[in-house]
């Protein structure tokens, strides 16, 4: 029993990684305040607020192609009915927003079982290309029939009203929009981590990720997997949703405007690993934020910050084309430049396995 | 006494039939091989009797009762395990991960669920709880010592060797009474193929009856007791091991001479 609960390279390896990445990270940041003032940290902020919402969302998106091998298109219109069945409750049922947002995480949950049920079950074994088409479907009718019942007005959450705290002229947070969304994030990080790595389910999920059928054979009941991959997936929609709605306005379009964001992530991330999106959440949403003082200081406008997130995914796909948390397929040869990085700071796992099942095989 | 039998099995993949009428029986405390030219159906022969292809004529019985069709899952709790020819452990997971994957059927769940399909099983199967099933991972694991030091490792990190012992490993979690394994020596040095082997020994010894196919026919008809000879979705010869490896015939056409 004792080697069961010891503390694994592996573990120490990427606590290592972690830590590095974080101290680098945090020299930078106090590099940029000394030499722009403390002001530049606001930007930061904003970027942390984004990445909770772009990793909440990248989660479980990526979750769903994990398990079901498709790219949901629904995705950011599913987001957006989360915002708008917290809306309801809301506005209609004066209740809080985190009644609000309670409601619409299980209500979209049994929204994603319906639709496995209904239309993609249907679909199962037909390749990818059938679910992406039924995917883009669901968006539009969902897009859509949010129009036609709650119009295409725009509408604000009613939330009590709490000041800015300034903590110096120009950098100040907000309890709700910025450190709310931040600890929504984290929570949901967390939750994530526990299920996947510590629950019987959450390990049933990795498992017929990896494998459907030999999770089949098994005897994991991939059914039950599949419908808890649909829930989670759904209500992490939701929650995204209303954050995102919370930090700005609820609109038919605000799930679908940050579609792509999430793609970003997802891809960005390595596609299908719940960590990787992490990862990709936070350098796409740091990225699109902390380049505004870039943008401004050449002179340029600030609107153009929603290119650069794919300007740095393609630089992540050109040095390391399966994410930077994928793995890489076994017929990739070439170790890359980031390979050699992560090797230089705790080492690649299995890189010495890897030489020797070449030779074996 | 027969443990498992498939009678004049028809399956194959879609509109294309690969065995035309296969049959093949294993006694309790037996190892029978499985040997025959690539293509020959052997794969689709173990994937139907496990219920992973559904035959469209014959019957699998187990123990006497009628199996053909059922799923998996159900399988795996009335005492089958299979391990499949290649990708047969869990990349992602971790050795021990892997392990507890091999016993989920038998997770009891914290809270019962309507989807738990369990109930109404004739044999009524035990369940057993995570600390139950992290001391049987540490149990089996013991047959396989040196995945020991490696159980926190992801099993898409191990050797081709050791991802093997691995399958083995998370298909022996639950002791089942037969082990259907495909080609185990795939891609494999010949000095860890003996080593698989001597594993499939040893799991036959502590009572489990073993279907083994493999293109290693010489190393496998050595240990086994008897043989099934496949070709173009038929049988074509069948006997005890030791005939089958003086059959000059079988000799010239399928042991390389
Ligand atoms: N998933 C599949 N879909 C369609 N045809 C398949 C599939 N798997 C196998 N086949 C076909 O079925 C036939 C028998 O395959 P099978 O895998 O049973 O052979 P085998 O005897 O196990 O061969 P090998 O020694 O190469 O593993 C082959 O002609 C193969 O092309
Ligand atoms: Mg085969």
């Amino acid at each position: 029993m004792r080697e069961v609960l010891r503390f694994t390279p592996r573990s120490r390896r990427q606590l290592l990684r972690a830590l590095i990445v974080t101290t680098i990270f945090v020299i930078f940041l106090a590099a940029l305040a000394t030499l722009f003032g403390i002001t530049i940290l606001q930007y930061t902020l904003a970027g942390f607020r984004l990445s909770s919402i772009v990793i909440v969302a990248a989660i479980g998106l990526t979750v769903i192609y994990g398990i079901r091998g498709f790219a949901n298109f629904a995705y950011g219109d599913l987001m957006t009915l989360g915002a708008y069945v917290a809306l309801f409750v809301n506005m209609n049922m004066a209740l809080s927003l985190v009644w609000g947002a309670i409601v619409s995480f299980v209500v979209l949950a049994l929204v994603g079982i319906l639709l496995e049920v209904l239309i993609f079950a249907r679909l199962e074994g037909r390749g990818p290309v059938p679910p992406i088409v039924a995917s883009v479907g669901v968006g539009l009718i969902v897009q859509n029939g949010i129009r036609a019942v709650a119009t295409t007005q725009q509408w604000i959450f009613r939330v009590p009203f709490i000041p800015e705290i300034p903590i110096v002229p120009g950098l100040g947070f907000h309890w709700i929009r910025d450190l709310g969304t931040v600890a929504v994030g984290l929570a949901f990080m967390i939750s994530v981590h526990i299920l996947l790595t510590y629950t019987n389910l959450g390990k049933a999920m990795r498992a017929t990720a990896d494998n459907l059928e030999l999770a089949k054979a098994t005897g994991i009941d991939t059914k039950l997997v599949t419908y808890a991959a649909w829930a989670v997936s759904c209500s992490f929609a939701s929650t995204a949703g209303v954050l995102l709605g919370l930090i700005g306005v609820v609109s038919p379009v605000i799930g679908f405007n940050v579609l792509l964001l999430v793609f970003a992530a997802v891809i960005v991330g390595g596609i299908g690993s719940p960590y990787g999106a992490v990862l990709g959440g936070l350098v796409i949403g740091l990225s699109q934020e902390m380049s505004v003082p870039l943008l401004l200081g050449l002179g340029a406008s600030s609107a153009y910050k929603v290119a650069i997130p794919f300007i740095v995914m393609i630089a992540v796909l050109i040095l390391r084309p399966w994410g930077i948390a994928g793995r890489p397929p076994p017929f990739a040869r070439r170790v890359f430049f980031i390979e050699k990085i992560l090797d230089a700071i705790g080492g690649r796992p299995g890189a010495a396995q890897d030489a020797e099942r070449e030779s074996g095989g | 006494m027969i443990l498992l039998e498939a009678q004049n099995l028809h399956s194959g993949y879609g509109e294309m039939e690969i065995l035309h009428g296969v049959s093949m029986r294993l006694d309790s405390q037996e190892i029978v091989t499985i040997i025959g030219p690539n293509g020959a159906g052997k794969s689709t022969l173990i994937k139907t009797i496990f219920g992973l292809l559904r035959p469209t004529a014959g019957q699998v019985t187990f123990k006497g009762l009628d199996i053909t069709g059922k799923p998996p899952r159900d399988l795996v709790l009335d005492g089958l395990a299979y391990v499949p020819q290649s990708n047969n452990t869990f990349p992602s997971l971790t050795v021990l991960e892997n392990l507890e994957m091999g016993a989920i059927t038998r997770r009891a769940s914290p809270i019962p669920m309507p989807w738990n399909r369990s109930r109404g099983s004739a044999t009524s199967p035990r369940m057993m709880n995570d600390s139950q099933i992290r001391r049987r991972a540490i149990e089996t694991i013991a047959l396989f010592p040196n995945l020991r030091p490696k159980l926190r490792e992801r099993a898409g990190n191990l050797s081709g060797g050791e991802q093997q012992m691995v399958a083995l490993a998370k298909s022996m979690m639950l002791d089942p009474d037969i082990l259907l394994i495909d080609e185990p020596s795939a891609g494999l040095a010949p000095k860890l193929v003996d080593m698989v082997f001597s594993k499939i020994v040893e799991i036959n010894g502590s009572g489990t009856s073993v279907v083994m196919v493999e293109q290693n026919a010489k190393k496998a008809l050595a240990i086994a007791n008897r043989g099934y000879i496949l070709e173009t979705g038929r049988n074509r010869y069948e006997g005890a091991a030791k005939e089958l490896l003086q059959n000059t015939d079988v000799a010239k056409l399928y042991l390389g001479g």
